[in-house]
């Protein structure tokens, strides 16, 4: 849970691309964190999104997936969006059930004997329609 | 002895409408100024696109005239250190000294005098930071932040640092949230609504308000309940202390600034789990000279049912500060 939670996905999140679908997301964190501090999980009707499909993107730069773990110096700012980009067509104007799962690592709280960051981990299930 | 009390606001305060772009940093800094505080502070990283790379000429520029504007002072910066940024990759000293430099430098390029230190930076890097700090005139305030207070084990380490240094720009930065009398009602509302037992929620909140220490409660409520929820309803008297405020005393001159923590104001202008009129008593008597900046945090907790209003949180916590501090 996040001091934000509510918000992470507004109604206009989901978005037919010319390849997929794209995935607007807000940080549910008071403060900006990188790239690196993040995961994300993502069912559309019901069904989970293989992660290797994900293209992140973030301030005009796109990533994939496997890049996360590196990407430090790429910061979400608070009130900017991120987006996760998949290859998988869906229609415009349609209403999808998007389960969509936010964890960030928070680096600055340190817990536990091997004092890793702290997990604030938010789900979020929504009926969205495709923009 | 005579004290000069201060009020600032956090802007960290207007998080929920900030994020909602419902105010802008514009608004927030004159929020904060139609209170009659003095005083601004800011977590970086919230607040300012970029931060902690130094702002442009053109933002800070437009920062200062925004300060004249509504005549108020840029007083603290907040700053945290990212230890474990990577998976795997746990900052040394080196890269969390180089961090805080850059910290010191935004801080400075805005105007503010004081660093906010986050509680679990080590004496050994304050200390390596220290030159650093005091040529650019800033002051570090560890954070005294619960579950400890200002006499725990880890901030007297801090305070040997200041007494061996003898430095002027390292002190304490208390926060109001050590003074927790009463556990704070909107966070145990929301745990009942996210399904903890509402008699354990009970018990917890008269065994902490009746002082019983919080390992004891914890251990009590194991035995009624093997929820995880229950738990962690049990765990917040351990992260919301009380102390006596006297206990601020022996440190009074160290105290460079101070956090008023509030959750819940209501409609008397007063905190509905902390004594700030005892609190700001012994700041008064004792010569505290510094400002207490608003720090309203009760949104997270009333976001799920309740429209947040942090402006009106704001401005009666600072009532309550002018009507204390001048009584």
């Amino acid at each position: 849970m996040g001091p934000l939670d509510k918000y992470i996905l507004k109604e206009d999140a989901l978005e037919a691309t010319e390849n997929g679908f794209q995935l607007k997301f807000q940080s549910h964190w008071y403060r900006s964190l990188p790239l690196s501090c993040m995961d994300f999980n993502l069912k559309i009707n019901g069904q989970e999104i293989e992660k290797s499909k994900f293209k992140i993107k973030a301030n005009g730069n796109e990533y994939t997936y496997k890049q996360l773990p590196e990407l430090d110096k790429e910061w979400l700012y608070i009130l900017d969006r991120g987006m996760l980009e998949v290859t998988q067509p869906m229609e415009k104007g349609k209403e999808y059930e998007v389960e969509f799962k936010y964890d960030l690592h928070i680096p600055y709280i340190l817990v536990g004997p091997q004092a890793t960051p702290l997990l604030a981990s938010s789900v979020v299930t929504k009926n969205l329609v495709c923009q | 002895m005579s004290s000069n009390i201060k009020r600032a606001v956090s802007l960290y305060s207007y998080q929920e409408e900030y994020f909602l772009r419902k105010m802008s940093l514009e608004e927030c800094i004159a929020a904060a100024a139609a209170t009659g505080a003095t005083g601004i502070e800011i977590v970086g990283e919230q607040s300012v696109l970029g931060c902690p790379k130094t702002p442009s000429e053109a933002f800070i520029e437009q920062w200062f005239g925004w300060m004249d504007k509504y005549k108020v002072t840029p007083v603290a910066h907040d700053m945290f250190l990212d230890y474990n940024k990577k998976k795997g990759h746990y900052w040394t000293d080196e890269e969390a000294v180089e961090s805080f430099k850059k910290d010191i430098r935004f801080a400075r390029s805005l105007g503010f005098k004081i660093i906010r230190v986050i509680v679990n930076t080590t004496p050994q890097i304050i200390e390596k930071v220290l030159p650093f700090a005091e040529e650019n005139d800033i002051k570090l305030g560890i954070e005294v932040h619960a579950p400890w207070n200002i006499n725990s084990a880890w901030m007297e380490r801090h305070w040997e640092v200041m007494e061996r240094t003898g430095t002027k720009h390292f002190g304490f930065i208390p926060d109001m949230g050590g003074f927790t009398r009463r556990l704070p009602r909107v966070q145990i509302e929301r745990m009942i609504r996210n399904g903890a037992d509402p008699e354990i929620a009970k018990y917890v909140c008269e065994q902490h308000e009746k002082g019983v220490m919080a390992e004891y409660t914890i251990y009590e409520v194991s035995k009624m309940s093997n929820r995880r929820i229950d738990m962690v309803v049990a765990e917040m008297s351990r992260h919301n202390t009380f102390v006596n405020p006297l206990s601020l005393v022996p440190h009074m001159d160290k105290i460079i600034h101070i956090h008023g923590k509030c959750l819940e104001m209501l409609e008397d202008y007063t905190e509905y789990s902390i004594p700030y009129k005892e609190v700001i008593n012994v700041l008064k008597k004792y010569g505290y000279n510094g400002y207490i900046a608003t720090e309203y945090e009760g949104n997270r907790h009333i976001q799920d049912v309740y429209e947040v209003d942090s402006v009106e949180q704001v401005r009666r916590h600072q009532e309550m500060l002018k009507n204390y501090i001048n009584s």
